[in-house]
């Protein structure tokens, strides 16, 4: 996000993307505009396109969507309630992949065309989720556990033990598991074939130390909760940043996978109806007129 | 040209009324060195003289064809002396030619003759004040490259010692110090790249109305293909710009242009009469090259920069990604290569980012991981979570020119990486003694834990369901040892049904705890272990009535 300039907040997905295709900025740009209405029912825009890989977003939409927001995100129902509608997001855009990826498999473009449609649609509402990187309360979270703990080195160690995924990211799950099925490897986007030989060896490590680091987060979560014990409004915030840090990073590394898994499916619908993957929009595998 | 209150650039020559950045100014241009053209307000002039000679400027600049707006830049009586150089403490500000603008820029100017810190730095090298300072206003340069350069010859005029910084654009952010220019020294054969991500221009009018994101041309290289870059903002005639990396091997000051720098250097320290010169620069997209300032050095020539931080505090900062401090020798990890796992034990691994590619090196058991790029959910952070190594990403990209080996302390929780002369292993908390303790955890060991504890204690919170605790029966058929309670950190609502043997206490500004009668009182300090680290701890406090 660049400075606010006259009143407009610029996110600008040419410049820390540069080299993502049209598509990929279609996505960002959409799932940006729209993060308001997927993740809280609200049907304000977060600012307005102006071209592929650029949104401008007026300062006070910015300010009173992200006020709303973070206030939303101390409470626990509504934390509950964010992280469920999530992950059931991933799980459409999951099923919708997996029916591209029969379509490809029996090579049947109208299928594949309809499910990529369906695909493309789920997978927008999972990129929403692509905002944590920069709009979650962080500097609020971290002056709250500086209270906490009265001290910022410790608030950083717990801040940072918080943001575990619930499952292995993407990189460590290609090593934890021992096999991707042929087609869900090659969707993946995942070089499943570069994976050194030296490491067969070394689930089991890999496996101790994920197990150690939810250790830690389970740790580091019970110490903030112990230190905010007998205040019931921190902790019940503490429980809803707990929560949301290791949802942040479960997000990303899942949004990536379906992310990796969509653009080869686009790429292969391209192949099979000749069409040019750089110029391809949303638009387009939405069925939508551009 | 003289206007009725303004005096031409190079008819400046009175120090006391024109200022001394002026005065050497102009005798740098009678001497025929290429100093852009200017006005000068007299520093005698009144504020109504100063708004009726506005109009005469924007004229001048209009008959100038002047397409980048105006620098209205300080020229004190005091400043760019022989012993003190006020460099930084007076104001220049960048202005396009709008009447409003300018004289708004000319007053914010004047307003630095009566600084504060201008008096304090004053009365701290004995210096007497007039209160009152010139102003000079040349057209702003759309720099291709600018900076500083100090020089130091020989009575004969030879040269002997020499720096030279130069970063994109104008110099504004190396004289300031925000962005590390390009380092050129006597003393090294090469230069130190620049490390800079912002760069600075003056703007066309319509270039300013342009928003953040859109693309600006960059004055080229004579006989290079021009490049474009992308505004990050824009303000008072001043266009702020995401600067790209410039290509491996093609230095910002090429040895030609740096001679003909140092060459310049030598006429305006002769003109001057100095024996030591402090010149501000600038190259404009063709070969030309201008003097902006020039003042006796007033320190001796800075010893040249290091690849790496300069002294024993310098550090690079980053993100903190993932705690703990590690330090080891410096192993690089190319990104999109397979990269080999030798070498990368106890090493800091220094990447740009993280792929699936380095994490064989990775699992080689780094000491630390240093990341050029990413944030704190970047996949470099989060794969070093899971590992328990200490990261910290979006490090500067300088931290690449390391020599493999070099020691290196990363602090994960601070955010930075420092050079040191000792490795240090990982480290998280210290071992402490649990003699009266209770451990506070979210579930019970899988073993009865003989680390000298009172008790366990059960986190509990509200809403679920309550812990298995062994009743009477059970826990005198299989004693637990330690003792088992649950914490509720709240006071409302009370404990679900507990147990026989169990009783419920409210702990003042703690909650709610569940404690077997049978064992005894209850402890006086809660912790918290991460493995078996101590890492936070409380006293229990007072127990007050249910």
């Amino acid at each position: 996000m660049e400075a606010v300039w006259n009143g407009i907040l610029t996110c600008d997905y040419e410049r820390t993307r540069p080299q993502a295709s049209r598509l990929e900025w279609d996505l960002y740009t959409t799932s940006l505009i729209s993060w308001p209405t997927i993740l809280m029912d609200d049907p304000r825009p977060y600012g307005r396109l102006r071209r592929a890989g650029i949104v401008d977003i007026p300062e006070p939409t910015h300010r009173d969507l992200t006020s709303t927001w973070h206030r939303q995100l101390a409470s626990l129902r509504y934390t509950d309630h964010l992280i469920a509608r999530t992950t059931r997001d991933r799980t459409v855009a999951r099923a919708a992949l997996d029916r591209v990826d029969d379509a490809r498999r029996r090579q049947d473009v109208d299928d594949l065309t309809r499910a990529l449609a369906a695909t493309t649609a789920a997978f927008i509402r999972v990129n929403a989720t692509h905002i944590v990187n920069w709009l979650l309360p962080e500097q609020h979270w971290e002056r709250l556990l500086t209270g906490i703990f009265g001290s910022s080195d410790t608030a950083l160690t717990c801040l940072s033990a918080l943001q575990l995924p619930a499952a292995p990211g993407h990189i460590l799950a290609t090593y934890l598991q021992p096999r991707h099925p042929p087609v869900a490897a090659a969707a993946s986007g995942v070089v499943a074939t570069a994976r050194p030989q030296a490491s067969t060896d070394r689930p089991a490590d890999l496996h101790a130390r994920r197990t150690r680091a939810a250790s830690r987060r389970e740790a580091w979560t019970t110490a903030a909760l112990l230190a905010t014990a007998g205040t019931d409004t921190v902790v019940t915030e503490v429980r809803a940043l707990s929560r949301l840090l290791s949802w942040a990073a479960d997000s990303e590394e899942r949004r990536n996978e379906l992310r990796g898994r969509l653009l080869a499916a686009a790429h292969a619908w391209c192949a099979l109806t000749n069409t040019d993957r750089n110029q391809i929009t949303a638009a387009d595998l939405l069925g939508e007129p551009r | 040209m003289t206007f009725a209150e303004v005096t031409g650039l190079a008819d400046a020559t009175d120090r006391a009324r024109h200022g001394r950045k002026a005065a050497a100014l102009a005798t740098l241009i009678a001497q025929g060195l290429p100093v852009p053209d200017g006005l000068v307000l007299p520093a005698d002039l009144t504020d109504a003289q100063i708004e009726g000679a506005v109009p005469d400027i924007v004229a001048w600049a209009r008959s100038h064809a002047v397409r980048f707006g105006l620098v209205v830049r300080s020229s004190a009586p005091e400043e760019d002396g022989p012993q003190a150089s006020f460099a930084g403490l007076y104001a220049s500000r960048f202005t396009r030619i709008r009447p409003p603008a300018l004289l708004a820029a000319i007053r914010e100017v004047r307003a630095g003759a009566t600084a504060p810190a201008v008096a304090a730095y004053a009365a701290h090298r004995h210096i007497h004040l007039t209160g009152r300072l010139a102003v000079l206003i040349q057209p702003a340069i759309r720099a291709r490259a600018a900076g500083v350069l100090a020089a130091d010859f020989d009575p004969t005029g030879r040269l002997r010692r020499w720096a030279l910084d130069a970063v994109h654009g104008l110099a504004v952010p190396v004289v300031n110090g925000s962005q590390r220019g390009e380092h050129h020294h006597s003393d090294r054969d090469s230069p130190v790249p620049a490390e800079q991500d912002v760069l600075l221009l003056p703007g066309t009018a319509r270039e300013l109305r342009r928003p953040p994101g859109e693309w600006i041309e960059l004055p080229a290289e004579k006989g290079l293909p021009p490049h474009r870059v992308k505004i990050q903002t824009s303000a008072d005639g001043l266009l702020q710009l995401h600067a790209t990396l410039q290509a491996e091997g093609h230095p910002l000051v090429t040895p030609p242009t740096r001679d003909r720098l140092l060459r310049l250097a030598g006429r305006a320290a002769a003109a001057l009469g100095l024996d030591q010169i402090d010149i501000e620069w600038a190259a404009t997209g063709g070969r030309t090259l201008y003097i902006l300032q020039a003042r006796p050095l007033t320190g001796p020539i800075p010893e040249p920069h290091t690849d790496t931080p300069s002294d024993d505090d310098a550090a690079w900062h980053g993100i903190p990604a993932s705690p703990g401090r590690g330090g080891g020798p410096a192993h690089h990890v190319r990104a999109a290569a397979a990269t080999p796992a030798g070498g990368a034990g106890g090493a800091v691994i220094i990447c740009d980012n993280i792929g699936p590619d380095a994490l064989d090196a990775l699992l080689a058991g780094p000491a630390a991981i240093a990341a050029t790029s990413g944030g704190p959910l970047s996949h470099a952070a989060i794969v070093a979570r899971e590992l328990g190594v200490p990261c910290v990403t979006a490090l500067p990209a300088d931290l690449h020119t390391i020599k493999p080996g070099t020691l290196l302390t990363v602090d994960g929780t601070a955010g930075t990486v420092q050079i040191t002369a000792v490795p240090e292993a990982s480290s998280d908390r210290q071992r402490t003694s649990l003699a009266d303790a209770a451990v506070v955890t979210s579930a019970l060991p899988a073993r009865p834990p003989d680390d000298g504890r009172q008790a366990t204690i059960l986190l509990y919170l509200p809403g679920g369901a309550l812990p298995f605790l062994p009743n009477d029966a059970e826990g005198a058929s299989c004693p637990a040892e330690p003792p088992i309670g649950v914490l509720q950190p709240s006071d409302q609502p009370p404990l679900p049904p507990l147990p026989a043997g169990y009783q419920e206490h409210r702990v003042e500004g703690l909650g709610r705890l569940a404690w077997p009668s049978s064992a005894g009182p209850l402890p006086s300090r809660l912790v918290v272990l991460n493995l078996e680290n101590l890492i936070y701890e409380r006293p229990t406090g007072a127990v007050g009535p249910l």
